[in-house]
């Protein structure tokens, strides 16, 4: 009898693409509150982050075979996946209302990616001290990208228009940003 | 697209992949490429990492529980997946339905190509095999069912027959019972009569005096009983009936009829309503066919009746 929980992330991703629902179920466990905090999050609702959440490991069943470990860690890749399917449904939502009405637009686009409520609320409820501590020491104009695009699902040309910016600062910004982000937190775990 | 190759511009389309903010078509040309950056030489995973990292800042939430039993009946109504990881094109989710089940089918493509092919082929080729015996094997049995269907309706046609044959053997016997019952009871009374004192027999004769038929009417003492007897009747029919008849004053009334076998003979007891004495004479006639159709009386025997203080 296989103890699914004490499986490594890698191997539950090999399981599930061998077709072990068992091994589903443990990843399931181990990451469905992080995808769907995420999802609630960023989609603002309850209903919609239920039904990412359940694409996003659907996803995961049906992709578990596409893992490349010398891309990143499991987890990496499962927060990606995640990320990516919001998005997804956060800019589908756009297109929806954006052919409706032109109202919806501006209220959906004011939810998940109004520049200072989304940075404000990000920042309040952060939880990682340590992640919001590396966040702070970003430059202002890169944190806002880290933002606008992460927890807004906006693209890099949406970011642009939005700041008025070009499209070259935006995405200069964007891997500066993570470059930074990314040294701090090595330097924290370091410590 | 071209393959990556180290550098800001690299690094920027990883950092916009990792943050999400990639067009679709940007997206796509990504994870299309990913394969060809060598392991080691790329930002990717950390920028991952990194990004990962920033979902758990937001505030933790439990999903509900039911939705743990959605995904997994989600899950049974999906065709299996079987397929190693590290084998197939990454891709992270950002791509619409379509392209999952582009994705899926990827998946679906390398199982068959490199191992459920061959085991489905033998499988294939099995369940052939086995449906060629089954049908054979069946196709066999449906035809010596068919024989065996044949040869009882055969028998159960035969059985009806002989019960057929046996039911009109026993009809036959019981007319030829019933017949005898018949001529042993008029025997019987015919003999009583006979017997009993006052009994008077009347001959009845042939109307046209050349023929040999005769008949003899026995009639008790008060004319309520008697019993007509007939011989030497038209031998020439099979069978005949006669229609007996009692006249006087000029008009007759039937009192039934008498039947003659092969042989010319035949016998009835008579029931008349009132007294055979109070009528002048009987007769018989029989029905004779006429050409262009119908049929006529022809009176063949009669007599005329005579009371015993008459004789």
């Amino acid at each position: 009898m296989i103890d699914y929980q004490i499986l490594e992330d890698q191997e539950l991703l090999y399981r599930i693409a061998t077709g072990e629902k068992d091994a589903l179920e443990a990843v399931y466990c181990r990451y469905s509150s992080a995808v769907y905090s995420l999802a609630r999050y960023m989609l603002r609702s309850e209903a919609v982050a239920e039904e990412a959440t359940q694409e996003v490991f659907l996803n995961i069943w049906l992709k578990a075979s596409s893992y490349n470990s010398s891309r990143g860690q499991p987890k990496s890749w499962i927060m990606s996946v995640a990320h990516h399917k919001i998005i997804d449904i956060i800019r589908s939502r756009r297109r929806t209302a954006a052919a409706t009405d032109p109202k919806d637009y501006e209220t959906l686009d004011l939810l998940p990616s109004g520049q200072e409520s989304t940075e404000d609320s990000v920042t309040r409820s952060l939880e990682g001290e340590r992640i919001r501590r590396a966040l702070d020491k970003l430059p202002e104009a890169q944190k806002e990208v880290i933002m606008l695009s992460y927890f807004s699902g906006l693209s890099q040309s949406e970011i642009a228009s939005r700041l008025d910016q070009p499209l070259g600062t935006v995405k200069t910004r964007a891997r500066l940003a993570l470059q930074k982000l990314r040294e701090e937190l090595r330097q924290d775990d370091e410590e | 697209m071209v393959p990556f190759s180290p550098g800001d511009d690299s690094e920027e389309l990883f950092a916009a992949y990792a943050l999400g903010s990639l067009e679709e078509d940007e997206l796509a040309d990504v994870e299309a490429n990913l394969d060809a950056v060598p392991p080691g030489h790329s930002v990717l995973p950390s920028f991952l990492e990194t990004t990962s990292q920033l979902a758990e800042t937001v505030p933790q939430v439990a999903p509900p529980p039911q939705l743990q039993l959605r995904l997994m009946a989600a899950v049974e109504e999906l065709p299996p997946v079987f397929a190693p990881p590290g084998q197939g094109e990454e891709t992270t989710g950002g791509k619409t339905d379509e392209a999952d089940e582009e994705t899926r089918d990827s998946g679906s493509r390398f199982t068959f190509s490199s191992f459920a092919m061959p085991l489905a082929a033998t499988l294939v080729i099995g369940l052939l095999s086995a449906s060629l015996i089954m049908n054979v094997v069946t196709t066999n049995r449906i035809n010596s069912l068919e024989q065996e269907r044949l040869a009882s309706n055969s028998r159960i046609a035969e059985l009806e027959a002989g019960q057929t044959r046996v039911g009109d053997q026993v009809s036959h016997l019981g007319q030829l019972a019933a017949g005898s019952d018949r001529a042993m009871k008029q025997m019987m009374e015919t003999n009583y009569l006979m017997a009993r004192p006052f009994t008077q027999p009347l001959l009845l004769r042939p109307t046209d005096g050349a023929s040999d038929s005769e008949g003899v009417l026995l009639v008790n003492n008060d004319g309520r009983e008697a019993i007509l007897m007939l011989s030497n009747m038209d031998r020439s029919r099979p069978s005949q009936s006669y229609h007996v008849w009692l006249g006087r004053n000029g008009q007759q009334f039937p009192i039934g009829e008498i039947a003659v076998d092969s042989s010319g003979w035949g016998t009835m007891a008579l029931k008349p309503p009132e007294s055979l004495y109070g009528f002048d004479w009987i007769n018989l006639t029989v029905d004779e066919p006429r050409t262009g159709g119908g049929s006529s009386a022809e009176m063949v025997l009669q007599t005329r009746i005579i009371s015993p203080g008459d004789r």
